[in-house]
């Protein structure tokens, strides 16, 4: 029969064993050794390569032109200039209807009435020319047959 | 673990700590740096564009001086509208027709759907002459050396004494 005295062994017996036999060498210069050069190589090669990609990062922003669109006013010269040509020739043509008709002496009615105003550039080129068209004299429009005045230009 | 092992350990761990803290601090100024330097570097273009803008601006108020001043003389002004009315009796008298004012009113600047819509001033008016003059007439408003619209003509013919009688309304931009 198993009496408590022979279970204590046991228990003992089961308790040393698990501690082992213990290292009678603490140190071990070479795997420390080792295992620093590693560490070190380690920490060494991503420093290195930290430092070579935060270069590059901001080497290649020197490199990089922005470009910011910025809204130009716009300023259509030949509108303008077109505006300008027109007004010009209204002008022109204003100035012509009321000087030729202070100028005009009062002819008979069946004179064409017909003014031609031509200007010349400094360089000689015909730049304008203005015309008053062609008006019917008033004793040729049969009064009766004409029920909407023909005023075409 | 011994003492030493734990003061070595705590040692090294503050170390670590340390240099951690250290490498974060540098990392976090460059990042802050190479932010700073974008802002700065978008500021620049900003300016530089904004000084092209500027500088294109000048140029254009400056080579189109003469042209906008001939371009502001063909609008009339609001206290234009007396001496306007005045040179048009004036032309028509030397035309040979005879013109009345009968509307003369101004429309204010509007904006109509973020349109800005200028200032106009209507005339409406009446005129009589003979068909030739009334013909010169018409060509007369068509070349009114103004910012104009004829919106409408109306011409009738008096048939006993062969004389034209006309309305038009004629609305004129108002130089702001």
């Amino acid at each position: 029969m198993i009496e408590t005295k022979d279970i204590t062994k046991m228990v003992q017996h089961v308790v040393r064993r698990k501690r082992g036999i213990a290292d009678p060498q603490i140190m071990h210069p070479m795997r420390e050794w080792v295992i620093g050069i590693g560490v070190a190589a380690a920490v060494v090669t991503a420093g290195s390569v930290l430092a070579a990609t935060l270069y590059n990062y901001y080497d290649e922003k020197r490199d990089t032109i922005i470009t910011v669109s910025e809204t130009l006013v716009p300023y259509n010269a030949a509108l303008i200039e077109s505006a300008l040509t027109q007004y010009r020739q209204k002008q022109q043509q204003y100035n012509l209807i009321v000087g030729t008709s202070i100028s005009s002496v009062p002819t008979t009615e069946s004179t064409k009435e017909t003014a031609t105003s031509t200007e010349t550039t400094e360089s000689g080129v015909v730049k304008d020319e203005i015309r008053i068209p062609e008006i019917i004299p008033q004793e040729t429009v049969d009064a009766e047959a004409v029920t909407t005045p023909d005023l075409a230009i | 673990m011994t003492k030493s092992t734990k003061t070595t350990s705590i040692i090294a761990a503050s170390y670590f700590t340390l240099f951690a803290g250290m490498l974060s601090c540098a990392l976090y100024l460059v990042h802050q740096q190479g932010s700073s330097l974008d802002e700065t570097r978008h500021a620049l273009a900003e300016h530089s564009a904004k000084e092209v803008a500027y500088n294109s601006v000048v140029s254009i108020t400056e080579n189109s001086q003469t042209k906008r001043e001939e371009l502001a003389g063909y609008f009339i002004t609001e206290r234009d509208t007396v001496g306007f009315i005045a040179d048009i009796e004036s032309a028509a008298a030397i035309i040979g027709v005879g013109f009345i004012t009968t509307e003369l009113s101004v429309t204010e600047l509007q904006s109509i759907d973020g349109v800005v819509v200028p200032a106009t001033l209507v005339v409406g008016s009446k005129f009589t002459g003979t068909k030739t003059a009334v013909n010169k007439f018409l060509i007369l408003l068509e070349n009114l050396p103004y910012h104009t619209n004829i919106p409408s003509v109306t011409l009738s013919n008096q048939s006993e004494d062969g004389t034209y009688t006309g309305q038009a309304e004629i609305i004129l931009t108002i130089k702001p």
